[in-house]
Parts: C-alpha cells; structure tokens; sequence
C-alpha cells in the first residue's frame, strides 16, 4: 500500500497535533519549555521494521506500548533510544530525591512520559475520527529490538507506521529522539476513516 | 449517590475512586477510606478538589479531562507524583503510589467516568531497594572475586613465566655442562692415545735406527726388510686401531641395548691401561664368577665406560696427587674394580688407595663444578655428569664412601635376566 501525499499530510498533521498536544502536558509537569519537532512519518512493512529500527537506535531500548480497539485496532509503542532515554530522566529526577532505586525511577518516569505522548497521539487520532477507540494499559519494557514487534499471523503484509520526532527541552540543553511505531491491524481501515473524516478523494 | 456497580470494587486491595466529569467524586472504596480516614458517606458528592485541590491544578487536570472523554488510559507514576492522595502508611510515611487513571462509560447517558486505581508501592520500593543492596553486594563480591582471580591467574603466569625462565637456563646450563665435558673428553683422549702411542712409537723409533744401522753394516737384504716392513705395519696398524677405539669409545649412544657390563669395564680399561701403569698404579678386576653372560644390563654402553673412565680417573688422580706429596707408606697405587652380581643387581664398586674424600665435602662431589684441582687438572663435572648418566638415564644408583686409605665408588645396576 503506498500513501498518497495528501494521506501522508493528514497523518502527520494528526500526529503533530497529538505530539504537540504531549508536549504541553510534559511542559506543565517538567516546569519547562519542552518541544517537540513535526514529525517524519512513514510506512514500513512488517519485514523492514527490525532493520529500520536496528538502523535507528542500535539494538536495545525502552519501549512503552499500548494496545488500542476500535475501528482501527493495534499497538502503539514509543521507543526511547538508550541516550535520550537517560537524558530525560537525568531532567525528571533532578528535582527527586536520589534515595529511589534507578530502574525503578527509570521505569515509572517513562512509562508516564511514553504514557503522555502516546494519549496525544493516539487522543488526536481518535479525536479527528469521532470514533471510539478502547484502550489497554501502557506497558513499559526494556527490549531487544528483535524481540520487538509482535508476530501478526492475519495479515500477509502488514503495515507499520513509523514516525520520528526529536524532543528539546530548551532550558537544559536536553534533546533526544523518541519514535512512535503503529502496528495497526487493519491499516486500510484507518486510511479510510481518514479519508472520510478529512474528505480527502484519492 | 454509590452506585451498586461499583460495591465490588470494594474488594480490592488498592486505593479506588471514581470521578465524573466535574469532577464530583462517585465512588470511594474501603481501602482509601483506610489510608485517608474519609469516610465514604463523607466524600461521595462533593468536589474531589476541596480535599485534594492539586488535582484542580493543570498538571494533573490536562491529564484528566480527556478521560472524561474516553481517552485513553493515564498513568501517574510513583516516580513524578509519589502521593496523589497522601496517606500515611503503617510505618508512619507516605505511601508511595502509582496511579492508573482509565475510562469507564458512565452509568447514565454518555460520557465516561474516570476511574481512579492507586497500588501502594512503599513496600515494593522498599523490597526493590533492599534487593538492589543485596544485588549490590553480591556484585561487590562478584569483583572481589574476580580480583582475587586475576590476581591469582597473574601471579600463575609470572609463576610460569619464572619456571619456563628457570627450566631454559637449566637447559642452557646442562648444555654448557656436556660441552665442558666434551672438551674435557677430548684432553682425556688426546692423553690417553698419547699414553697408547708411546710404547708403538718408540718401537718405530727402534725399528728405523735399526734400519740406520743395518744400512751402515751392509745387512739390508730382502728378508730383512720384509721384516721391518712387517713389524712396523703391525705397530701402525696398532696405533691407528687405538684412534678408532677411542672415537667409538667417545661416540656417544642414541638407544638403549643390552650390553654386557664386566666387558665394558674391560673394555675401558684395555684402552686405558698404559697411561695407569705408566703411572705406576697397578689395576684389577675381581669377578667370582667365569661366565660374562650374567652381567648382562640395558642402557648406553659407551656412557657406562665413560662413567667407569671418570670414576678410575679420579682415583688415578688421587693417587698421583699423593704420591706427589709423598704420603704413600706402602708404595703402590692401587685400583680395584669388583663386579659382583646380587638378585637383579649388579655392583661395580670401584676402590681405591688415594687417601679417600675430606669427610666434609663427602656429599659435595656429585655437584656441578665441585673441584678440588687446578683449573688445568679439574673441571668438577666428571662425578656431576656420572651421576645423571647411570641414575637418570640408566635407572641405576651411584655413591661414594671412604675406606681405610681411601675411597669406593659404587655403581648399581639393574640385571637384565634374559
Ligand atoms: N677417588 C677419589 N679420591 C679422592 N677424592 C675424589 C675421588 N673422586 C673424586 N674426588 C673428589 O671429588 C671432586 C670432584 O670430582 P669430579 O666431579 O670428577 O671433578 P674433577 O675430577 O674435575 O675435580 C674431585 O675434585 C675430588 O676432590
Ligand atoms: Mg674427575
């Protein structure tokens, strides 16, 4: 499936919204300006995506994801490359007592920040689509790329979006990268509803 | 107000309360009633912010709204907001929670309530700190031991290092050793055929002066010179026989055979015979029995003659050394060689009347370099070298003791039985 560039604008002007959306809430909790850059979005196919994100960010990272149901199900996962990662929670702790255990600390604060970003995104998404969409609680892992992506028996070519923001949090100098993947089942029907709710004729 | 719905959240070991849209709160479970002290009846229907108003502030209100919506789940870790509600736990501190915040279809019309659920995690804080000391240690003692490991590996090598060190300057030393005693076998040779050669080169010298003077008289006839030539063949064919015997005597075996042990004796002091007796020092062999065959060993036959030539040239040494100092009382040099046979054993012991060894360098004389002679006369590896040949290569036992007037070399060997 290719995406005609008007789909790909409406996408990434969704997923703008939701991120800049996460950026505000991550602003009123870290008392800093944090932005977030406009988002590279793209559609890899289930067989690229170990390479794709083996190129990204080598081989492991910390990843929280959550699984959506509506009419468009799947899973949406933000993955925090090792740097960034410890940049961030270099940032959120620094006002913590140190006392807490560090994969503890490490674990609770990106499972909230991945938890932010994805409730923009997915909140814009859903949003736009006047749909209701169920969720599942966010988990939090730290992962092998390999052991990433959840084997879909369904579908014989699946979809995965893929899209790539930078965080800056200006005060600190703090900057990283965080992606967003999409594992959506059933892709066609998200293009789709997009395609209604935006009006866009192919 | 408490909806039946909820009464089985009741149940649930975590804090749980439900909030509408404006935030009135619908629901309060038993657990947070004990953490708070608010009485359920107390708190359903009124403003959750009136008791806990930072809920009212942005940070946590931007979070909340969009559940009202039926947005997707919100998570207030332990980490960023340790007490949403704070409560006092057992232990007199707050309770650390994490807090999952999800929406629920309102009971009534649309929209969503918020449902609220709040684990206490003071305990698993805790238990992950006393896991991360108790990881920490074990981690420190992990190094320790592999520290110790190391230390050990390296001192192991240096250990090694030092060893191999030790076993290439012995090597190199043993090298020296057979060297020196090469040369020092060489001298011995060259003396020895000069002993040889005296007896043959003086009948030459005869033979030619005889033929001077047959000249001069007019009696060289045929016969006679047929005769001269004759006599002196024999002798040059002796004085070259002694060369070969000597190089096969020096020639040094690769393999182990059986050979017989009183023959070799015999062998080494035929060759040396003429250099004692030119000396003065009279030799014997004392056997009690007439068949060699029973003296039959294994091992190198030219080492053992070598071993015997070191030995009766030392006691040689002895003697002239106190013939010098004229200490004899009863005039002869004396060497006796006994070969005896014992079980699987052979003896050869090896006497001598040289005044024997200082009783303090006794257990000296088998070291490498242990002399009592001048440097031209000395080089004390001929004992040191015996040694290693019959107790190192031949399996056998060699040692030393006084006598009356002086000394015995004992050289044991193991009997081949046929
Ligand atoms: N039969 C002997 N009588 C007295 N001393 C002896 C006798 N054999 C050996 N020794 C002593 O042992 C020393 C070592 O002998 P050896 O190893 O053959 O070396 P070297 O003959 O070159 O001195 C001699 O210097 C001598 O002092
Ligand atoms: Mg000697």
């Amino acid at each position: 499936m290719v995406l005609n560039t008007f789909q790909v604008d409406a996408l990434t002007e969704l997923i703008n919204i939701g991120v800049g959306r996460a950026a505000g809430v991550l602003n009123e909790m870290l008392m800093a300006h944090v932005s977030l850059q406009v988002p590279s979005i793209r559609l890899i196919t289930r067989s690229n995506i170990k390479q794709e994100l083996e190129g990204l960010f080598g081989k492991s990272a910390s990843i929280v994801r959550m699984g959506f149901r509506g009419p468009f199900s799947g899973i949406a996962s933000l993955i925090f490359p090792p740097d960034s990662a410890a940049n961030l929670i270099g940032l959120l702790i620094g006002d913590l007592n140190m006392e807490a255990d560090m994969d503890a600390i490490k674990i609770g604060t990106l499972t909230e920040v991945g938890n932010i970003v994805l409730n923009g995104v997915m909140g814009s998404l859903a949003n736009i689509l006047m749909k209701h969409v169920e969720y599942s609680i966010p988990i939090y892992q730290d992962s092998n790329v390999h052991n990433f992506i959840t084997p879909y028996d369904t579908t014989e070519q699946p979809i995965i979006l893929l899209a790539r923001t930078r965080f800056r949090i200006e005060t600190q100098l703090i900057e990283g990268d965080i992606i967003l993947v999409f594992e959506v089942g059933s892709f066609e029907s998200l293009i789709s509803e997009l395609n209604s709710s935006l009006d866009i004729t192919q | 107000m408490c909806s039946e719905t909820f009464k089985v959240l009741d149940n649930v070991p975590m804090g749980i309360f439900v909030l509408q849209d404006d935030l009135t709160v619908m629901f309060w479970n038993r657990c947070i009633e004990n953490w708070t002290n608010i009485p359920r009846e107390q708190i359903v229907g009124t403003n959750i912010g009136e008791h806990y108003s930072h809920l009212r502030e942005p940070r946590y209100l931007s979070r909340i709204k969009p559940i009202f919506e039926g947005g997707p789940p919100t998570i207030f870790s332990a980490q960023l907001h340790k007490h949403i509600i704070p409560s006092w736990g057992l232990n007199k501190q707050l309770r650390i929670q994490h807090t999952t915040v999800t929406a629920m279809p309102a009971t009534e019309g649309n929209g969503f309530f918020a449902l609220f659920v709040i684990a206490d995690v003071s305990d698993l804080t805790i238990r992950i700190q006393e896991y991360k000391t108790l990881r920490d240690q074990a981690l420190e003692e992990i190094k320790m031991r592999k520290e110790a490991e190391m230390k050990l590996k390296e001192f192991n090598q240096n250990l090694e290092a030092i060893v191999v060190q030790e076993i290439e300057k012995r090597r190199r030393h043993e090298e020296l050793l057979i060297q020196q005693s090469k040369m020092a076998a060489m001298g011995e040779m060259i003396g020895a055929i000069a002993h040889q050669w005296r007896t043959p080169l003086t009948g030459l010298g005869l033979l030619f002066d005889d033929i001077k003077d047959a000249g001069e008289y007019g009696e060289l006839d045929q016969f006679y010179l047929n005769r001269v030539v004759e006599e002196s063949g024999q002798l040059i064919g002796f004085m070259s026989k002694t060369i070969d015997d000597f190089r096969n005597f020096y020639r040094t075996n690769k393999e182990k055979v059986r050979f017989n042990a009183k023959e070799a004796v015999e062998e080494t002091l035929s060759l040396f015979s003429a250099q004692l007796k030119n000396n003065n020092i009279a030799v014997q062999i004392l056997c009690a029995h007439n068949t060699n065959d029973i003296f039959c060993v294994y091992g190198y036959p030219n080492e053992f003659k070598q071993v015997i030539l070191n030995v009766v040239n030392n006691s040689r040494d002895a003697i002239i050394e106190r013939v010098e100092k004229s200490e004899f009382s009863n005039g002869l040099g004396q060497i006796n060689i006994e070969i005896s046979e014992q079980d699987d054993r052979i003896n050869v012991s090896i006497k001598d009347n040289g005044g024997g060894i200082k009783a303090d360098i006794l257990n000296r004389v088998f070291e490498p370099y242990f002399t009592t002679k001048d440097a031209q006369k000395g080089t004390g590896i001929g004992l040191y070298m015996s040694k290693i040949i019959i107790e190192n290569n031949m399996d056998g036992k060699l040692y030393a003791k006084n006598i009356d007037d002086g000394c015995v070399f004992v050289i044991e060997l193991n009997r081949c039985k046929d």
